[in-house]
């Protein structure tokens, strides 16, 4: 062993602790060196980002004020879920409840939500209720096979307008069951991937998706018009008041 | 517990369904009596909550019991 190599050493276990540091969300100084490493790793413990969702840990567990009080989680304002392709059952279930900094919502690569039985889905059961949503984003989600993967998930938000562009299949139960409810907000919610083989067997995906909701115009294929023109939620305008449900976007299969 | 009628139809060619309110000019195909139950309540039928029932054939709105919206929200 030779002093240059000790140095080399002690230089490259200093820059692999800053790549540590910078994967968990620390706040990275200009110049990492070893009188740097102590406060950049304290930025870490002190309100870091996750480097995979960009919240903090302070935003989800709640910070703690100069009273020693917990306060409750404000959750983060933009959350992107990017990687994330699927999502386990139950995961988020009340994940951001009331959590009131949530503004926006994406999971760019999230393709299908697709657990069957009797014990599985309700992945975004509640998720997001009562957050103050500007937007959703699930750009490539094509297939909802879960019951109640969305139930109640975005019910009580400031959204006013979501489209899930993408979405070709909803054939688990209660898929969207009140999933918008209470949104005053909402003007606009539109399906334009739709199939008319999307639904299976069931007949409620939608029930009370809009209750507690006036004035929303739904959108949906001209070619579902004959698939679901006739449910009783569709009729009953989803559970909402003065809904109107259009049958005029382009034709899928 | 009111009743509001859903109208079903034409405008501008295109096929719409339009809750509680029929717009002008509307070429209706079919009109839909739909149930809504009181503020603050819901029906409920085999355990399912519902905020607007369209009946089904063979079907009384009797088969609905309506009651308290339940605090699912905590």
């Amino acid at each position: 062993m030779t002093i240059a190599s000790e140095i080399t050493r002690i230089n490259n276990n200093i820059a692999n602790a800053y790549t540590a540091c910078d994967s968990k969300g620390a706040t990275m100084p200009v110049t990492q060196n070893s009188a740097n490493l102590a406060t950049c790793i304290d930025s870490i413990q002190t309100g870091g980002a996750s480097s995979k969702y960009g919240a903090t840990l302070d935003s989800m567990l709640g910070d703690v004020d100069n009273n020693g009080v917990l306060q409750f989680p404000t959750g983060q304002a933009d959350l992107v879920f990017t990687g994330v392709e699927e999502v386990e059952s139950f995961a988020l279930q009340y994940k951001f409840y009331r959590c009131f900094g949530v503004a926006t919502v994406s999971f760019p690569d999230l393709t299908s939500l697709n657990h069957l039985g009797t014990v599985a889905g309700y992945e975004f059961y509640y998720a997001f209720t009562d957050c103050n949503l500007t937007s959703i984003n699930f750009p490539v989600l094509a297939t909802v096979g879960s019951q109640r993967a969305f139930q109640r998930a975005f019910a009580g938000s400031t959204l006013p307008t979501a489209t899930f562009t993408s979405l070709a299949t909803i054939s688990g139960q209660y898929a969207f069951q009140n999933a918008f409810s209470d949104c005053t907000n909402l003007t606009t919610l539109s399906f334009p991937a739709l199939t008319s083989t999307a639904f299976g067997s069931y007949t409620n995906q939608f029930n009370n998706m809009l209750s507690g909701v006036t004035g929303c115009t739904v959108h949906f294929p001209s070619n579902l018009q004959s698939v679901i023109g006739s449910w009783s939620s569709v009729t009953a305008g989803f559970g909402g008041t003065n809904t109107t449900v259009l049958f005029d976007l382009p034709a899928t299969t | 517990m009111q009743t509001k009628t859903t109208y079903k139809g034409y405008l501008n060619n295109v096929f719409g369904i339009y809750c509680g309110f029929c717009p002008q000019g509307l070429d209706i195909t079919e009109q839909v009596p739909v149930y809504y139950p009181d503020e603050g309540k819901v029906f409920v039928k085999d355990g399912e909550e519902y905020a607007a029932v369209v009946l089904q054939e063979g079907e009384s709105i009797n088969d609905y019991q309506e009651v308290e919206e339940s605090d699912n929200d905590l």
